[in-house]
């Protein structure tokens, strides 16, 4: 009988562990040194950081499997909201604002603001001197982090980027004045950077915890008493000193932090300030340049799309080969790839050829404005080319026994009637390429859609921003439709037959 | 004589002119001679060749052999740039579907080439347009766009237009097929007046009654070859050839 119980133990354990399916762990690992991230390793790649250290340490404590889901950083709450996964711990700094809509265990580490510059510039010393020198500064950081709503607060021009790699590398190309992100990441990143430089001692502390949804007060406590236990026996610290994190403020701090007084950064925003009247004027800011971005893209598609096309129908064959070849390369790749290479890409390619400042001539608005008007210069192209063929050959020859040679043709007879006959589906692309620039916002250009998804990750007021941005869309992209539809009729009743 | 006379008709010469779609000869050594202020009807069976010939005279099409000239100058096979540009200011043309410009009014579309290609000014070429629209009565239509007219009408714009440049010889290709009887009527009869002007007209066909009455002469034209050429009575009322009895007998009986 001896023998039984040790297996009736373990058959006891194995049932209750397959009864409880392992916790869901929302996390962003793409640029996400040292919290969570992808090194190569022996076979493939591993995913290393302080933080999935941390988790295995939890696994043990807690006896049970913590599951990576890779989520992005700034829908972390929203997604925990949701219950995509169970906990979010992915140097989610606790605010006020957060607060509200997820609860927060202990902290598992006090982080502080470090601003980064490029070597030897010595502009200024640290944030308070670029604050009195350069209070219009453009200053680098991630979306959705404390360090932006810090910036944001101070007025200066803020460039909010989904990784922190991305702003390191455009504070190197001399796109941005200064980069102020998280002490683990300027470490990770911008320390090993010879191409920059800290400026002045971290500062504006605040505190990491796990967040864990609101309802899930029994995972919380068994999260607080797991990290507990590593504070009192040491683990956590082995952990952050392993990574470069432990620093006398740890020590000072660490133990005594769960109390939610003196930690400034966390201060609330208060309910009242993230009314219609604050955050309409910004909305407005970025319909504008969504306005700015279309109008100027969709001249460069109209003008280049004009010469793909009659390159491609009088060009001689080889030269009109190479309209092919663009319409087909153009169409075939997305516009976020090639908004990528001309705003990371093109840089990084004219610096290794000895051209410096390329950087800083590219800025967001110029790679958007020229991606977007390549990409839709290929189905203009393509409109305009059915568009001229759909003229008849007895206009040229008309015209030709007028006297008329075959560039006054061209502009002045076929043209206009080609013109004509491309306007519905060119306000239709215009319409499209509107709804388009929104992807700008991945190269940190603040145009509608980016400036929305500052204000509802700052103010978790999704739906209600949401709205207000709908409805501007809306509001400009209407009154297009009707104008296409008015001058379609317009020409019609003059000329249809 | 200081003052302006209205251009007068040049002479067209045409010789062996031999013109093939691959292996098909469509034109296959046409001669003609067509003296200066007459008017020539082309006739003849579908796929003669009538309209190809034309579009040869129109510098519309190049030729493989042969020579066409327009008083001292010569088009010939191959390279004609120097002549061509000569024969575009002197030579205008009516099409079947008019091919008129629709982004244009009337008015637009005659004034279209003086101002353009002769460089008018603006006033000036509409004075002239609207001359030409009253002269095919077209001018109670000036600002209507062509979409807006009937067959007739349009052809009657089209007639304005070609005259705009004050050309020296005009080609008609076959202009009444598209329309009905009365307007019919109505464009042939601008298309006298125009004739009594003193124009070379060559014109394709199928009006073999009004070719009898209208024109000066008349070429039958048949498997690429000019089948019988000669006064238009004469060649209508007692055609010599068999292949000319053939197809005068099919269409008028």
């Amino acid at each position: 009988m001896a023998g039984v119980w040790p297996f009736a133990v373990l058959m006891a354990s194995c049932a209750l562990s397959a009864g409880e399916a392992p916790l869901r762990w929302g996390c962003d690992e793409e640029g996400g040194a040292p919290y969570c991230f992808k090194r190569q390793a022996a076979r493939g790649f591993e995913r290393v950081g302080f933080e999935v250290e941390i988790v295995q340490e939890l696994e043990k404590r807690l006896g049970r499997a913590i599951e990576f889901t890779q989520y992005p950083f700034d829908n972390l709450v929203p997604g925990l909201r949701k219950k995509d996964f169970d906990l979010a711990m992915n140097g989610l700094e606790v605010t006020a604002d957060r607060r509200r809509e997820v609860s927060f265990t202990r902290p598992y580490y006090l982080y502080r603001q470090q601003l980064v510059v490029r070597k030897g510039e010595a502009r200024f010393a640290d944030y308070e001197a670029m604050r009195r020198t350069l209070p219009r500064a453009r200053v680098g950081t991630m979306d959705g982090t404390a360090a932006e709503r810090l910036l944001a607060s101070a007025g200066f021009e803020v460039a909010g980027y989904p990784a922190p790699t991305e702003a390191y590398r455009d504070l190197g190309l001399g796109r941005l004045d200064a980069v102020l992100l998280d002490l683990p990441m300027a470490i990770s990143y911008a320390g090993k950077d010879p191409a920059l430089e800290f400026a002045g001692a971290p500062f504006a502390p605040g505190r990491y915890a796990i967040a864990v949804h609101p309802d899930a007060a029994d995972l919380r406590l068994r999260l607080n008493k797991a990290l507990d236990g590593m504070i009192s026996d040491g683990s956590l610290r082995a952990i952050l000193e392993r990574w470069g994190l432990w620093d006398g403020f740890q020590e000072a701090h660490l133990k005594g932090s769960t109390s939610e007084a003196s930690w400034e950064l966390e201060a609330d925003t208060g309910e009242g300030e993230w009314a219609l009247s604050r955050y309409l004027p910004l909305l407005l800011e970025g319909a504008l340049v969504t306005v700015q971005l279309t109008a100027c893209s969709f001249a460069l598609a109209m003008s280049l799309g004009l010469l793909v096309a009659i390159t491609r129908l009088y060009a001689p064959p080889p030269v009109a080969a190479l309209a092919i070849a663009y319409v087909e390369f153009f169409r075939g790749i997305p516009v976020l790839l090639l908004l990528f290479f001309l705003y990371f890409g093109l840089p990084a390619m004219a610096e290794g050829a000895g051209w410096n400042g390329v950087g800083e001539w590219i800025t967001p608005f110029v790679a958007a404005t020229v991606g977007l008007g390549l990409n839709y210069a290929a189905y203009e192209a393509e409109i305009y080319r059915a568009s001229l063929q759909a003229v008849p050959r007895g206009q040229w020859e008309a015209a030709t026994c007028l006297g008329m040679s075959r560039r006054l043709t061209f502009t002045h007879v076929v043209l206009p009637q080609a013109l004509r006959t491309a306007l519905p589906p060119m306000t239709g692309d215009l319409v499209a390429l509107f709804k388009d620039t929104s992807i700008a916002s991945a190269i940190a250009l603040v145009e509608l859609n980016k400036q929305y998804q500052i204000l509802a990750k700052s103010s978790l007021k999704f739906v209600e921003i949401g709205l207000a941005t709908a409805v501007l869309y809306l509001a400009l992209s209407l009154p297009l439709g009707y104008l296409s539809r008015w001058l379609e009729q317009a020409w019609s009743r003059d000329h249809d037959d | 004589m200081t003052t302006e006379s209205p251009p007068a008709g040049i002479g067209i010469g045409v010789n062996g002119l031999a013109k093939n779609y691959g292996t098909r000869k469509v034109l296959n050594g046409v001669s003609l001679d067509i003296p200066a202020g007459t008017t020539m009807a082309l006739i003849g069976p579908s796929g003669g060749g009538k309209s190809t010939l034309l579009r040869c005279l129109a510098g519309l099409e190049s030729f493989q052999d042969g020579s066409v000239a327009f008083g001292d100058k010569t088009l010939v096979s191959g390279a004609n740039h120097g002549a061509l540009a000569w024969l575009r200011s002197r030579v205008g043309m009516i099409f079947q579907d008019y091919q008129l410009f629709p982004h244009l009014s009337a008015l637009g579309n005659v004034a279209a080439a003086p101002r353009w290609v002769g460089g008018l000014g603006a006033a000036e070429a509409r004075d002239r347009a609207m001359a030409l629209l009253r002269k095919v009565g077209m001018d109670g239509h000036a600002s209507a766009y062509p979409a807006k007219l009937s067959g007739g009408q349009k052809q009657r714009v089209a007639i304005a237009r070609a005259l705009a440049m004050g050309p020296r010889v005009l080609l008609c290709d076959e202009i009444t097929a598209a329309l009905d009887p009365e307007t019919k009527s109505d464009v042939l009869g601008v298309l006298e007046e125009i004739r009594s002007d003193g124009l070379t007209i060559v014109m394709v066909t199928h009006e073999i009654g009004f070719a009898r009455r209208a024109a000066d002469r008349v070429a039958l034209l048949a498997d690429g070859q000019v089948a019988e050429c000669g006064h238009a009575r004469e060649v209508i009322d007692n055609p010599a050839s068999s292949r000319a009895i053939r197809f005068l007998a099919k269409v008028m009986g």
